[in-house]
């Protein structure tokens, strides 16, 4: 089966350029994944394809951009895509090559479904990803192919028994239609009558959480409005059971030689990007010789960033601290050039302070430290915590460690934020407001660039030049120190 | 022994099996799987129970005389056989609400040493938080199953049986949850007795609540602002306690307070000083104060949900007809044609050494049980007319209904 590209028309297709990239083809469920065949050269091309695409996605939302911004790095990626593959085609070499569209979408789609189902951590990273696209596409589709995926939707929806319903709603019989329509978008319906979506309310949760639809007898209306969103969260979690039941058959696939060969590149390839953007190099930086010693700690202190300021605050005032803190703040004591000797003095100092005689201290808590060292168990030196790693790793009550911007509430934040010398309440109070919309990263990005504002002007008054890091967002601890630490320097100077 | 007579003659299993076997076919299917648990003397629980039989029930009861019963979720396998089975898990439970009048404590406008003296004076919180919360239940989301069952002490629990409402998701639970509750600014909670003039962020929160958009709250104002001004504004000590409207007024800003603290001074505490009160909020019109006395109605009465009780399936709760280990009272269910007139003090069966031969012929326990029954009863018969419908539906289907 073969369609002229050509005949597709969307909004994004560029007028010169009508061949659209198979990236940007309709939203779809994938439900079904079609039994033709393609060359494997082809499968490799268009899977790198789409994984890089993701990997695009993923690395613009975790700098914390806007939707739009979000949007035009995505068009910009495709553009990039677009051109490339004029000069780079396998089109010429590869008389078969699997040129149509749709199947090129589906089959990547499942491809790195396959892939990606193995571990948890995988099928979260993709799901997220695929989701914006889907958004991506779905915001720029033609209303006729919103209304087939709704009608799509209707027949899944039937299967499990449940009743999606397009209904028609005179508004002047309905003042809390009208009041709430007001409430969310700011303006009055355009006519009195409008069209909704009927469901039942245990499948929105999201907007039922939010009181942004009306549930009346159990259905939850949706405005046309909020039908996006809605088949977002379908899209989401249609492939989230999927992965699920993929990752039972996933064997089959490895049965096959070269299919093996090309998920277990992909999954190379996906460790690759991972490792090179969530762990920092510390090596690097002790080999220029701006780590730190002992000696530095106490000065160093305010340079660290605050999920690692609170534990050293936390362990000085109680002499101790639990397995989970002491392993965050230990590695990247580490990671900031602290020798194995020094951070053995260093605990035992603290601890000792607590009560931990130095014998005890030996027993139990040394062989842990020479452990983060690699001297110790299957010698593996290990790395100091990212930012994705303390934000997902959570503590449970009665522990310190993790993110601050994440686990501590509004009041507490606060002061800790004061404690770490933000004095000024409206810039702790609009750090809060970012940590409290779930952008951990750039709430502590905006923290350091905030204190050395209110250092900078301390040190001098007229200078008021706009910070250079202005949008700085930490991805390690390690880097945000050195960062903090470089900046002094150089505003010391001056 | 009261403890064991009450278990041997009173305590009623039957109507505990009936009820959770949710079949008008007595059908114990679901019972079997049903976790109980037993909080014994020495505060050990024993948790994972599963019974066959109102008997069976009665027999442990008689024998480990526990001083309280809790009610867990269904589980795929009967719970006492939850260690032979490699996955166990709850696959249903009613949706579940806890109220208590202990987290209301700084709002109670009747303060009394005695502590059952204070549940009584304040009943009407509790009035209120179910009125609203049934309605929200029956007409939003379409539950039709409700039961209310006085907690013993100083709160209430709602049992939301429906099979669908047994059926929800921890995620549904937790929106359903999230819809009911209502998120005040923060200060209104944390401000000090001593009022010293809070932060001017909460200008600006305060003044968010001057419109209510959201047409769920709206309909929550309207319904509690009369029982406002019928039990707080009336009340005098709502005017002169610094504990009350003074505490609060430190929340707007200082030409405010002192207009209205210059007003309380000089005129006498009733509904007219209210009603002046409102209308200096009121103005300017364009940015007017109003969000603050609408803040102050949700504060006062607004059901505070204790939201960790509803959110997972298997959290227990006690169950009813169980003795309150503190205050021996029986958790009697309430009707809500009811609730306002109910009177814990009153209403609410004491158990003890004295009374116990009483109980049998007890009003107010006979009433409670009848409660029970009849909801019992309404619920089987719409299963009834229900399975009769879908089979009479299934029968058109096929064609061959003569």
């Amino acid at each position: 089966m073969q369609f002229p590209e050509t005949s597709f028309s969307s909004p994004l297709s560029d007028k010169k350029n009508s061949k659209r990239h198979f990236l940007q083809y309709e939203p779809q469920f994938y439900v079904h994944c079609p039994p033709n065949e393609a060359p494997i050269e082809s499968l490799w091309e268009i899977a790198s394809q789409r994984l890089e695409l993701l990997q695009e996605i993923d690395r613009l939302r975790s700098k914390g951009t806007s939707y739009q911004e979000l949007t035009s790095g995505i068009e910009k990626f495709l553009f990039r895509r677009r051109h490339q593959s004029e000069y780079y085609s396998y089109e010429n070499i590869i008389p078969d090559r699997l040129s149509d569209i749709e199947l090129r979408d589906v089959f990547s789609h499942f491809l790195l479904r396959l892939a990606f189902c193995k571990e948890r951590s995988g099928q979260v990273w993709f799901l997220q990803n695929e989701a914006v696209l889907f958004q991506w596409r779905l915001e720029n589709a033609p209303s006729s192919q919103v209304d087939l995926l709704v009608e799509q939707l209707q027949q899944l929806c039937s299967e499990e028994n449940i009743i999606l319903r397009k209904i028609v709603k005179n508004l002047d019989l309905e003042p809390e239609f009208v009041q709430l329509y007001h409430y969310l978008y700011q303006k009055l319906p355009s006519s009195s009558t409008l069209l909704m979506y009927q469901i039942p309310f245990e499948q929105v949760p999201e907007l039922v959480k939010h009181r942004s639809v009306i549930v009346r007898s159990g259905y939850a209306y949706l405005f046309s409005e909020q039908l996006n969103s809605f088949l977002v969260s379908c899209f989401r979690s249609f492939l989230s059971k999927s992965l699920g039941v993929v990752r039972k058959m996933e064997h089959l696939a490895e049965e096959h030689g070269q299919l093996k060969l090309l998920l277990e590149s992909l999954r190379e390839s996906q460790r690759l990007y991972i490792n090179h953007f969530s762990s920092y190099s510390f090596e690097a930086t002790e080999r220029e010789g701006t780590g730190i010693h002992l000696q530095d700690l106490p000065q160093a202190m305010l340079d660290m960033p605050l999920c690692m300021f609170r534990l050293m605050k936390r362990l000085e005032q109680n002499h101790h601290l639990k397995h989970g803190a002491r392993l965050q703040l230990g590695l990247f004591l580490k990671g900031c050039g602290l020798t194995m000797d020094e951070s053995l003095h260093f605990w035992k100092t603290e601890f000792s302070k607590g009560g931990i005689s130095s014998d005890k201290f030996d027993k139990e808590y040394a062989y842990a430290i020479r452990h983060h060292y690699g001297k110790e168990g299957k010698r593996a030196s290990y790395t100091p915590f990212s930012c994705m790693k303390i934000i997902q790793n959570r503590p449970s009550a009665h522990e310190e460690h993790g993110c601050p911007f994440r686990e501590l509430n509004s009041a507490s934040l606060d002061v800790m934020l004061q404690s770490y010398g933000i004095q000024d309440a409206e810039s702790r109070n609009s750090i809060v407001q970012k940590a409290r919309e779930g952008h951990f990263q750039v709430a502590c990005g905006m923290t350091l660039q905030m204190k050395k504002a209110g250092r900078r002007t301390k040190l001098s008054e007229e200078t008021t030049t706009p910070m250079d890091n202005a949008h700085y967002i930490p991805s390690h601890p390690n880097e945000y120190f050195f960062k903090s630490r470089e900046k002094n320097e150089t505003s010391l100077k001056s | 022994m009261w403890r064991r007579s009450y278990y041997q003659d009173y305590f009623p299993a039957d109507l505990l099996v009936r009820w959770l076997s949710y079949s008008f076919q007595h059908n114990k299917h679901l019972f079997e799987r049903r976790e109980l648990s037993f909080t014994l003397d020495n505060e050990v629980y024993v948790r994972y129970q599963s019974f066959e039989s109102a008997e069976d029930i009665r027999k442990v009861l008689i024998q480990k005389l526990p001083v309280k019963i809790d009610i867990g979720a269904v589980y795929n396998y009967p719970p006492s056989s939850q260690s032979l089975v490699t996955l166990f898990t709850p696959v249903e439970r009613e949706f579940i609400l806890d109220i208590d009048l202990t987290d209301y404590e700084e709002v109670a406008i009747v303060n009394s040493e005695d502590e059952v003296d204070l549940c009584d004076k304040n009943w009407y919180i509790i009035a209120a938080a179910v009125e609203i919360l049934d309605n929200a239940l029956r007409e939003d989301f379409g539950f039709r199953h409700i039961l209310w069952v006085y907690s013993g002490r100083r709160g209430i629990h709602g049992w939301v049986c429906d099979e669908r409402a047994r059926r929800l998701s921890d995620e549904c639970r937790d929106s359903i949850i999230e819809y009911l509750t209502v998120r005040l600014p923060p200060g209104l909670k944390e401000i000090s007795v001593q009022g010293e003039n809070f932060n001017t962020l909460l200008d600006d929160s305060m003044k968010q609540w001057n419109t209510l958009g959201v047409p769920f709250l709206k309909r929550s104002f309207d319904y509690l602002y009369p029982l406002f001004v019928k039990y707080i504004v009336q009340n005098p000590r709502f005017f002169t306690d610094s504990n009350h409207l003074k505490k609060y007024l430190s929340l707007l800003p200082s030409n405010y307070t002192a207009q209205i603290e210059y007003l309380i001074e000089s005129s006498t505490a009733d509904i007219d000083l209210w009603k002046r009160i409102e209308e200096i909020l009121s103005e300017p019109k364009k940015s007017s104060y109003y969000g603050f006395i609408v803040c102050l109605v949700f504060h006062y009465l607004y059901p505070r949900l204790d939201a960790n009780v509803s959110r997972h399936m298997n959290h227990l709760l006690k169950s009813p007809f169980c003795l309150h280990p503190k205050t021996q009272r029986v958790c009697v269910p309430v009707s809500v044609k009811e609730i306002w007139n109910f009177q814990p003090s009153r209403d609410a069966p004491q158990v003890s050494d004295g009374n116990l031969h009483h109980l049998g012929n007890d009003e107010k326990f006979l009433h409670a049980e009848k409660i029970m029954k009849d909801f019992i009863e309404n619920f089987e018969r719409e299963q009834k007319l229900e399975t009769i419908n879908t089979n009479e539906q299934r029968l058109l289907d096929r064609g061959d209904f003569v």
